[in-house]
């Protein structure tokens, strides 16, 4: 991770093909997640302050946070910890930010995960994670075809 | 439409990745994210009006995305479009025995070295 503090550690960019709505609504209803998110559905209201959960199988919560920023449909941003993974848990919440920009072309997301403490385990865990999701999301919403988790 | 641009985007990113001083930028950033200009060329022995003209063919493959934090430019490798690719050709039962292969070869190489 990056120790000059305030610098963003990790910084994702995708063009979706998808009006800036359909984007926030890949990233914020259950209906898309289960099929591009690792298969967990997303549960809040988005009000800041609510919490943020994603569910795995049996509902149990796979991941968790707190709504810091939403502003529909351009930038929602939530802390993000794993409550049931023991390297992690006694790390203090990340944090994940979107940023939704129209584009000619449709939107341009950036995804910005940062606020690791250093020599953080949960750094090593979302490193390979983010490409996937987010490629997922655009596949989704520009084929309208889920992903195959089963074998990743 | 749709398809058109998806494809002109694939060729930039295949573009960009021809070039070994390119490459060896995202090798830099793989490393070590969140670096400025100078980080990223440090030892590279490329002039800076260079560097800075395969950083733009870089940013425009979106391999490489820049955040302006306060007066400095940092750099971020984004591997997103690399996932593109990889999901194109590999389906789900050959990227298994693609990372198979991808580990013999890593491990056989590194006994090499020793």
């Amino acid at each position: 991770m990056n120790n000059q503090e305030n610098v963003p550690d990790y910084v994702y960019v995708a063009v979706i093909a998808a009006a800036v709505e359909k984007v926030w609504e890949g990233l914020t209803t259950a209906e898309f997640t289960r099929q591009y998110w690792h298969s967990t559905r997303i549960r809040s209201d988005f009000k800041v302050g609510s919490r943020v959960e994603f569910l795995v199988e049996n509902d149990q919560v796979g991941c968790e946070g707190e709504v810091l920023v939403c502003n529909y449909p351009h930038e929602l941003s939530y802390s993000w910890r794993f409550p049931r993974n023991p390297d992690t848990q006694a790390e203090p919440p990340t944090r994940v930010t979107f940023t939704l920009e129209s584009i000619a072309t449709g939107t341009r997301l950036t995804v910005i995960h940062d606020q690791f403490v250093p020599g953080s385990k949960m750094y090593e865990l979302v490193s390979g994670g983010w490409p996937l999701v987010i490629c997922g999301l655009k596949t989704l919403l520009e084929t309208g075809s889920a992903v195959d988790f089963s074998s990743m | 439409m749709q398809l058109i641009y998806c494809i002109i985007e694939m060729e930039q990113v295949f573009k960009a990745l021809a070039a070994s001083s390119r490459r060896k930028m995202l090798d830099r950033l793989h490393i070590k994210q969140g670096v400025t200009l100078s980080e990223l060329v440090e030892g590279l022995d490329m002039r800076r009006q260079s560097a800075t003209r395969h950083i733009a063919v870089l940013e425009q493959a979106e391999l490489i995305v820049t955040l302006w934090q306060g007066r400095e430019k940092l750099h971020y490798l984004n591997p997103v479009p690399l996932e593109e690719i990889s999901r194109r050709w590999l389906d789900k039962f050959s990227q298994n025995k693609a990372a198979a292969i991808i580990s013999l070869k890593q491990a056989l190489e590194e006994n090499n070295n020793e």
